[in-house]
């Protein structure tokens, strides 16, 4: 038994079972747990792997127990997961009286918060109800020897089935719970030292679960072990002057790809942006050891840090250190939010030129020489430079190009996962009361949600890119785009030559497309951002840089700019408002809707434009709707008709 | 943390300015938006006939926008227009006559010295052959800040993050306390050749501070 790995992912095996189905074939699963199987009756083999003890974890509260005495050399282990999957968990149930009894509710599949339906309608099919699929099922558990088998073995099924079957607890897919528990449980075990009586963490013995873990956020029993759960954004110093400037983006990928390899279990989980990392205190590993190729790489990070006893750790930090604040007892627990923004800077002072592009460093003595162009830049930024020439097709290109940048707010993502998550109380249980949903959304934990959301997003960032370049490529010959520029390892950006001036059209429909697909319900009020920036070939790229990563407005989430003229924000149904306005047969003239917005600079009034509007029959109704349904100011409209123009030639011709 | 700093606090008006931020042989040169130490001293050495006078400055949001101005440098050489070259700058809001700020002299014989010429004109930032840069400083008030957060009208102390640009050595002379530093350079002259700069650390925008109320874009919330 010895020579094989435990591995905690093995701990929610029941959760894909038909345990009505197989209880008809004699096999009964109690619990999480598979011990009061008669393997030898039912000619089944029992696996003998240490993993076979991760179900006890449910039953293992105290290291003196009985059920750790059952588990003999693997109650440590067992002790860790327990601790590890009420970390990972959705919910709290202990902080959480129940209002409705969950046993006589219906089950369901997993349902992501941000979608209208359950992502598998078919899920029970996953299940495992025969005999045979059972028995192979035991055979993978006795013989897995590596927990990344685990979800490649039952990625399907896993992916289909969610950690809780009753509504309105479905909403964490079982892949990322099981996974979550397998990173926190090897994080813990790497951590812990193991002693006769107990185990030790930080040089905090103990032997009992709520010891280490502490209790509810408004009581006082303190919890031994401190955990930290680190967000980390990863800004650029650069300033992007030259195309190749763009390799930036490539290096951070490369930096953050080597963190999550050296640490993978740390690394909760990555965005193109930003690093989601799991530590505890006294655990040999600190934040400052994930960061620190990222600061040594020059990279400027603004890091959040929730240190505290490892019951109250949950992602949405904000939330839990306001709830933390206004609860009593806090002077006896342990729950800190911190922010810092960290970069580094070797030198008090220097002589000579500073390097030009990221300003934080000597010159290298020779200037990096370009078109009869010199320029002084340090080692750190030559080498990016020299990484390889990326932009060969933007920078041959005479014409003018569009820059596309998707964003994820992850800030905002943690505030609205709770609403989401209230919308979806309410929905699945339609006689509950307020008290009782709040009661819901205070028990919720997003940090499972939102690593399925990351996912989510991930894919979609990856479909709106591959989308938007075939799509371009794929329009008849005079209008199709000859090129389209991608950065390995980060899709959010993409560039490309205007043909047409339907390209942004083509961007903005798509990125609304995928976004009603991937998170209809977050169309209103979106974390994930699209914003456009169009220019002369020749623009300052830094300039495109800045507009891109501008702070957007999560109810607008397109933005549009277009070099030295304007930029403007859109919702969805603005957007569409406005197309549809715009493919009227007899839209309003140029001139009439510069004479708008040269008033509307003018005066300053909305009620002024109104009647100026109004003045003119053929605009009248098509702008009422725009002006009173969608609220689209006047020079917004005009910046959209601008990027028209395209329509009205044709239109003419 | 002081116990107390004397402040004098003036108003700034100005047309234009081209506050560059330190990217060369570019053909775009974007603008920052507050006043970096070493260019509030610079331009105050200026005017007083080299005198040493610590200030820092912030622009009031909202006073002002950004335009673009194309210029094609000659070469002294030839004479002849190598790259049209593509500064921004900021000029006054629409319907404002000025971009306004605020600067902070740290109080000192010097600084006191320049009080009774006040209102004055300076020049600041870049272009100024190109007419950039005029700007005219007028005396709000002598103001201290101290510890705590005392009335009105003393200025308390706060942790917040920074929102301008100041080299280290000046720092505890603000009585600013670098909690968690964005680090930058400025320039400084050289003091073994003053035709010659030299780059000193400095604290950037962004950087946690605990600092006068009025150095600070937003208090921090946090533990």
């Amino acid at each position: 038994m010895s020579d094989k790995p435990y591995i905690a992912e093995f701990h929610d095996l029941a959760k894909l079972l038909d345990k009505d189905a197989l209880g008809t074939l004699g096999i009964k699963v109690r619990g999480q747990r598979f011990d009061e199987i008669d393997y030898g009756a039912l000619s089944l083999s029992k696996p003998s792997c240490p993993s076979w003890y991760a179900p006890y974890c449910e039953d293992l509260k105290s290291l003196d127990s009985k059920v750790a005495r059952d588990c003999g050399k693997w109650a440590a282990d067992v002790f860790l997961t327990r601790i590890a999957d009420r970390l990972a968990a959705s919910f709290r149930l202990a902080e959480f009286e129940e209002p409705l009894d969950k046993r006589t509710r219906t089950i369901a599949g997993w349902r992501k918060i941000w979608k209208d339906q359950v992502e598998s309608p078919e899920w029970q099919v996953r299940l495992i109800s025969s005999k045979e699929a059972f028995s192979s099922l035991l055979g993978f558990w006795d013989r897995c020897a590596n927990p990344d088998d685990v979800s490649d073995y039952l990625k399907r099924p896993l992916s289909a089935i969610p950690e809780d079957k009753a509504p309105p607890y479905n909403i964490t897919s079982l892949y990322s719970h099981l996974r979550l528990v397998g990173m926190i449980y090897r994080v813990l075990r790497s951590a812990v030292k193991t002693l006769p009586a107990g185990l030790s963490l930080g040089g905090e013995d103990v032997s009992q679960a709520t010891q280490a873990m502490g209790g509810r956020v408004d009581e006082s029993v303190r919890g031994n072990w401190i955990g930290t759960l680190t967000l980390v954004d990863v800004g650029i110093r650069q300033h992007l002057s030259r195309l190749r400037d763009l390799n930036v983006f490539v290096k951070r990928e490369h930096v953050m790809r080597q963190i999550e390899a050296t640490f993978p279990d740390h690394v909760l989980y990555r965005t193109p942006e930003s690093l989601l990392l799991f530590t505890v205190l006294g655990g040999g590993v600190e934040p400052s050891n994930l960061t620190a190729p990222l600061l040594q790489e020059g990279f400027p990070l603004d890091v959040q840090h929730l240190e505290a006893e490892l019951g109250l750790l949950v992602s949405d930090f904000e939330r839990q250190w306001l709830k933390f604040r206004a609860s009593k007892g806090v002077a006896s627990r342990h729950l800190f939010l911190r922010q810092r923004p960290l970069n580094e800077a070797a030198q008090d002072v220097f002589h000579g030129k500073i390097c030009e592009v990221c300003q934080m460093a000597p010159s290298l003595p020779q200037p990096w020489l370009k078109d009869q162009i010199e320029e002084w830049l340090c080692e750190g930024c030559t080498g990016i430079r020299q990484l390889h020439e990326p932009a060969i097709d933007i920078s041959d290109w005479q014409g003018a190009t569009l820059w596309v940048k998707v964003s994820l707010d992850r800030r905002h993502l943690t505030l609205q996962l709770p609403s989401l998550f209230e919308y979806y109380v309410k929905e699945s249980l339609p006689g509950v009361n307020p008290d009782e949903a709040h009661r819901f959304v205070e028990a919720f934990r997003p940090l499972a949600a939102e690593t399925d959301f990351i996912r989510d997003y991930q894919a979609f960032v990856q479909e709106f890119q591959s989308q938007l370049c075939a799509q371009l490529k794929g329009l008849p010959t005079e209008t199709a785009i000859p090129w389209s520029y991608v950065l390995r390892g980060y899709p959010e950006l993409t560039v490309l030559p205007i043909v047409s001036n339907r390209e942004f059209l083509i961007a903005c429909e798509t990125f609304i497309r995928n976004l009603h697909t991937f998170f209809p319900r977050c169309c209103g009020d979106s974390p994930i951002t699209l914003a456009l920036s169009l220019s002369p070939g020749k623009y300052p790229y830094q300039e495109h840089w800045r507009f891109l990563t501008r702070k957007p407005d999560p109810k607008r989430p397109i933005s549009i700019q277009r070099a030295f003229d304007f930029d403007i924000a859109l919702s969805s149904p603005q957007f569409r408002a406005l197309r549809d306005f715009l493919d009227n047969a007899s839209p309003p003239t140029s001139a009439s809707l510069h004479h708008l917005a040269a008033l509307e600079g003018d005066l300053d009034s909305p009620t002024a434009i109104l009647f100026e509007a109004f003045k003119n029959q053929r605009m009248r109704p098509a702008l009422r709707p725009l002006l009173f349904q969608h609220g689209v100011s006047i020079e917004t409209i005009l910046g959209f008709y601008k990027l028209t123009v395209w329509q009205e030639v044709s239109r003419a011709g | 943390m002081p116990a107390e700093i004397k402040l004098v606090h003036l108003n700034l008006q100005a047309e234009s300015l081209v506050l560059g931020d330190r990217i060369k042989r570019q053909t775009f040169r974007p603008c920052i938006d507050t006043l970096p130490s070493s260019t509030v001293a610079g331009a105050l050495a200026e005017y007083s006939g080299g005198r040493t006078i610590l200030g820092i400055g912030f622009l009031r949001q909202g006073s002002y926008s950004r335009a673009l101005f194309v210029h094609s440098p000659r070469s002294q050489l030839t004479g002849v227009s190598v790259l049209p070259l593509t500064v921004e700058c900021l000029i006054p809001r629409h319907g404002a006559r000025f971009i306004e700020g605020d600067i902070y002299l740290l109080h000192s014989s010097d600084a006191a010295a320049l009080v009774p010429h006040l209102p004055l004109t300076i020049h600041m930032g870049a272009l100024r052959y190109k007419g950039f840069g005029r700007c005219t400083l007028t005396l709000n008030q002598l103001t201290r800040c101290a510890p705590g957060r005392p009335s009105n009208p003393t200025i308390p102390f706060v942790r917040g993050f920074f929102r301008g640009r100041i080299r280290e050595p000046e720092l505890a002379a603000f009585g600013i306390t670098v909690v968690s530093p964005r680090y930058g350079y400025l320039a400084e002259p050289d003091p073994n050749n003053p035709r010659k700069v030299r780059y000193r650390r400095a604290i950037m925008e962004g950087s946690l501070v605990e600092a006068p109320q009025v150095f600070v874009s937003e208090e921090y919330r946090y533990d």
